[in-house]
């Protein structure tokens, strides 16, 4: 009976030591004094997760080293210097609206921002000269100019709100797909110019082998572009060459795709980065105006059994909805398809039959590569291009190259422009740019709430704006490895030390067409949620299937492209209804 | 006169048996769902970032459009993206398997506790153990086991291969599952302790006239926790359009529309995306919830106390 009490008293115990033991997180964070001495404070707020803060720490050491020694409260106070605090947190996106008032951050880099309603709230500064402003001061003379010049469509840009500026467009995520280069050179996944046809004797008979692979650069066709000796050389060109590579490296003891099936909606990025890339940047700004001008985007208008009828129109404010039924969407949803279903179903890595969260996924992808044995090298990986900065962050990278040594060192991934026709391939000169898109979603702002703290207001200014100088943006992209959605160049020289993801994030950048919102785009603007083209947004949920989960409806549901596609139609009444006159 | 009197009396018995619950409802239903319930009156004008009221013929459209929503779910606004059909079916669903699955097993539990069988106070201790540890932790440790552990141990011993129990086609019977398993030991809790507060006596008496363990059970031991066993249900009842199956913390707002509860939808829809503008809607929604679940709560009520085996 003794026992049996102290054993009731030492579990009571242990539950109740665990339960406190949660809370010892929440013990007295020590000051911001203790903990980096008498200077003065600049707080950032930069979002837990994607990209990482190490970018922000480095811009911000730079920029600290400016304050040296000066006392900037004034010759009387104790403070000499300034810090520059980053603080990452998972609330500085959606919902952040409801704690900027009480946040001590005082400028942030994040998601989340409903621009016009954030600005009706008062709950962005006005930073119209920071934007407007000449950055020779900031730059220290190295740079004239403002950043209202580096913006898409200058002083045209979405971010001009009646001829102010309250943010400034922060990074930029290209939906596609990630592909290990190393492994493709390694495997000689790249296709062919010409194909290699051989005549072989196989158990007696002639047979004929067509090798259209490779992994001699010389010999790789044009890509996408139909540029030779440009990035996207022997990268498949149409969605009929993309199976075919799909079908290579699986015969090859590889997997071609991973994606994370616990958060299904980062399949559509393969879609997005299809539908993008099946439009020019004029067309794709379709989506943005809703008025394509003399511009015509080729529209579903039915099908002859399972073959779409395609008719090129232009858009205006009477035909908004047939935007819903564009032939780039349509390829998209078809891409999508093909890669949940094809070839049997060995498409897409044993793994996305689990529960893999996107951490995992990436940390899969990332290892497949170089833990040999039974393991198969996964070849490429459907995400947002903020992964690579997130496994960075998580340290995926350093953990390899501590067990792998030199062999995990100078990983070779790269961003791959998907192909923008649907069968056959594309020959020289015959190509199209990649097309690339700069939706609005990420910003730089300045908290409001320290508007009448003339010092703070200066410094955040001043910071801001030194992020935006070519310094500063070539020293985030050389950290992220992603690119600010923001009109620069990184030429070669700039990327020497890059790692080569993000390097080939750049060179796609630089030859790519940009499509962007303008402040002309104010329906767009008013009907952000309904209109947005994200992954997980309504631009890809079939009303039919009521999801925009595509890997469910193809692969686990047997739902056909076409119906699928049907389903995200929205005729004249229903856009009245739902999008108009909301 | 005296007639009178104990009328009055009558009168100040009831309006003090009344006035506590009437208090109650007020102040934390009324008083708290107060702007909720106005805001089913209201539209969110995005211009001025505030909710502005919907006057004249436009009074109701938000009950307009959730009822539209009912008839054709391609009809809910935009940024609405789990489906309400599902919803129904699943938050229903999960009420019948509470009633024909959780509580038969939890009344066979208890009474193998309440007869202190072998390891009963250990079964006490394990079957309880979900409701002690946080959910997170629980699911965070459900997952990777229903995802690789167990399908790889049946794969081992049938020398088939399993597949994912998160895999599409087992995805909501693990739900299930884990729903029904994880909120059984609470019950277990109190139908044992109620089962103990049975006179021994009348247990005795019935031993004594030659029942048998399973006549026991069902003769004495059930009609005599029928009081608690109708409270289970009532308040499950009224538990019907809140309860979330624990899908937030399985996907968080990423559940598959068909596995969606309306609880887990309406959750959803409060955190997901900027939700301000959704708020009037959701309020409609959830009046319109209210006056279906309270015939139902009332009905279960009628039902609970019609079938009373003790009165009968």
């Amino acid at each position: 009976m003794k026992l049996k009490k102290l054993f009731t008293i030492v579990l009571a115990g242990l539950i109740t030591f665990t339960s406190l033991g949660a809370l010892g997180g929440c013990s007295k964070e020590k000051s911001l004094k203790e903990l980096y001495g008498n200077k003065t404070f600049l707080q950032v707020g930069v979002y837990d997760g994607g990209i990482g803060v190490e970018w922000v720490e480095k811009i911000a050491a730079e920029f600290e080293k400016r304050y040296e020694g000066v006392k900037l409260e004034g010759e009387d106070s104790e403070n000499e210097g300034l810090k520059i605090v980053v603080n990452k947190s998972k609330s500085y996106t959606t919902g952040i609206d409801q704690i900027l008032e009480n946040e001590e951050r005082n400028v942030f880099f994040c998601g989340g921002v409903d621009y016009k309603s954030f600005i009706n709230k008062g709950l962005l500064m006005d930073i119209t000269d920071v934007v407007t402003g000449d950055l020779s001061a900031v730059s220290l003379g190295a740079e004239t100019g403002t950043i209202e010049n580096k913006l898409y469509g200058k002083s045209n840009s979405f971010v001009n709100y009646g001829g102010k500026y309250y943010a400034i467009p922060f990074y930029s995520s290209d939906g596609g797909i990630t592909y290990d280069r190393g492994l493709f050179l390694e495997k000689g996944f790249f296709f062919r110019e010409e194909p290699l046809v051989e005549e072989v004797v196989v158990a007696g008979r002639p047979m004929t082998i067509t090798h259209e692979f490779t992994n001699d650069p010389a010999l790789f066709s044009v890509g996408p572009d139909g540029v030779r000796g440009t990035y996207d050389d022997g990268l498949p060109s149409s969605h009929e060459e993309f199976y075919k590579l799909c079908n290579y490296i699986y015969t090859n003891g590889c997997e071609p795709l991973i994606f994370t099936n616990e958060y299904k909606f980062y399949y559509n990025y393969a879609a997005l980065g299809a539908f993008t890339n099946s439009l020019t940047a004029d067309q794709l700004n379709a989506y943005y105006t809703y008025d394509s001008g003399a511009t015509t985007v080729d529209i579903v208008t039915g099908f002859n059994g399972n073959e779409p009828n395609v008719q090129a129109k232009t858009i205006n404010s009477t035909n908004q909805y047939d935007l819903t039924q564009s032939y780039a969407k349509y390829l998209a949803v078809k891409f999508s398809e093909g890669l949940a279903t094809g070839g049997n179903g060995n498409y897409l890595s044993k793994h996305c039959a689990n529960r893999l969260d996107h951490l995992k996924t990436q940390s899969e992808f990332v290892y497949s590569a170089l833990k040999g044995g039974s393991t198969a090298p996964i070849a490429m990986m459907i995400e947002g291009t903020y992964w690579y900065g997130e496994a960075k962050g998580y340290g995926v990278f350093k953990r390899t190259v501590e067990t792998y040594k030199e062999k995990a060192e100078n990983r070779n991934f790269a961003f791959m422009p998907l192909p923008w026709k649907e069968t056959g391939r594309v020959e020289e000169g015959e190509g199209k740019p990649l097309t690339l898109n700069n939706a609005p979603g990420n910003y730089a702002f300045i908290n409001n709430n320290i508007k009448d703290n003339e010092l703070l207001t200066r410094l955040a200014k001043e910071f801001v704006q030194f992020v935006y100088t070519e310094w500063g943006l070539k020293t985030f992209t050389q950290t992220a490895n992603i690119r600010m959605a923001v009109d620069y160049t990184m030429e070669d020289s700039d990327m020497t030390n890059m790692d080569a993801f993000g390097k080939s994030i750049m060179v796609a950048a630089r030859e790519a067409q940009m499509a962007y919102p303008t402040k002309d785009c104010a329906f767009y603007m008013d009907h952000q949620s309904a209109l947005g083209f994200g992954v997980d947004t309504n631009f890809w949920k079939s009303q039919t299937h009521n999801s925009y989960l595509m890997i469910t409806q193809f692969r686990d549901k047997d739902v056909s492209a076409k119906d699928f596609f049907l389903g995200l139609k929205y005729d004249s009444q229903k856009w009245n209804d739902l999008i108009v006159g909301k | 006169m005296k007639k009178g009197i104990k009328n009055k009396m009558q009168w100040v018995f009831y309006v003090s048996m009344v006035a506590i619950p009437l208090l109650h409802f007020i102040l934390f239903y009324v008083y708290v769902n107060l702007n909720s319930i106005l805001l089913a009156f209201k539209t969110y004008d995005a211009s001025i970032s505030d909710f502005v009221w919907n006057k004249g013929g436009e009074m109701f459209d938000n009950f307009k459009t959730v009822i539209k929503m009912f008839s054709d779910p391609s009809y809910a606004p935009t940024d609405f993206s789990v489906a309400m059909g599902n919803s129904f079916r699943n938050s229903v669903l999960i009420q019948v398997l509470g009633w024909v699955i959780r509580s038969p097993l939890a009344w066979a539990f208890s009474w193998y506790v309440y007869k202190q069988k072998f390891g009963a106070n250990a079964f006490r201790v394990i079957l309880y153990l979900p409701q002690i540890i946080s959910s997170v932790t629980m699911v965070t440790m459900f997952v990777p086991v229903m995802d690789l552990v167990v399908p790889n141990m049946l794969s081992e011993l049938f020398g088939t291969d399993v597949t994912s129990f998160f895999s599409y086609e087992k995805e909501f019977g693990t739900y299930l599952f884990y729903y029904i398993w994880a909120s059984f030991g609470g019950s277990v809790l109190i139908y044992s302790g109620t089962m103990s507060s049975i006179s021994d006596s009348i247990i005795e008496a019935g031993q004594v006239d030659g029942v048998t363990p399973i006549q026991e059970f069902l003769k004495i031991v059930l009609p005599m926790i029928w009081p608690t066993i109708a409270t289970f249900l009532v308040v499950g009842c009224a538990d019907m359009f809140t309860d979330q199956m624990n899908l937030f913390t399985f996907n968080r707002t990423d559940t598959e529309a068909e596995f969606s509860t309306v609880g887990y939808f309406l959750y959803r829809q409060m955190v997901q995306g900027n939700p301000t503008s959704r708020f009037p809607i959701l309020s409609a929604m959830g009046l319109c919830l209210t006056v279906i679940a309270m015939p139902v709560v009332l009905l279960m009520r009628w039902f609970t106390s019609k079938v009373n085996p003790m009165e009968n």
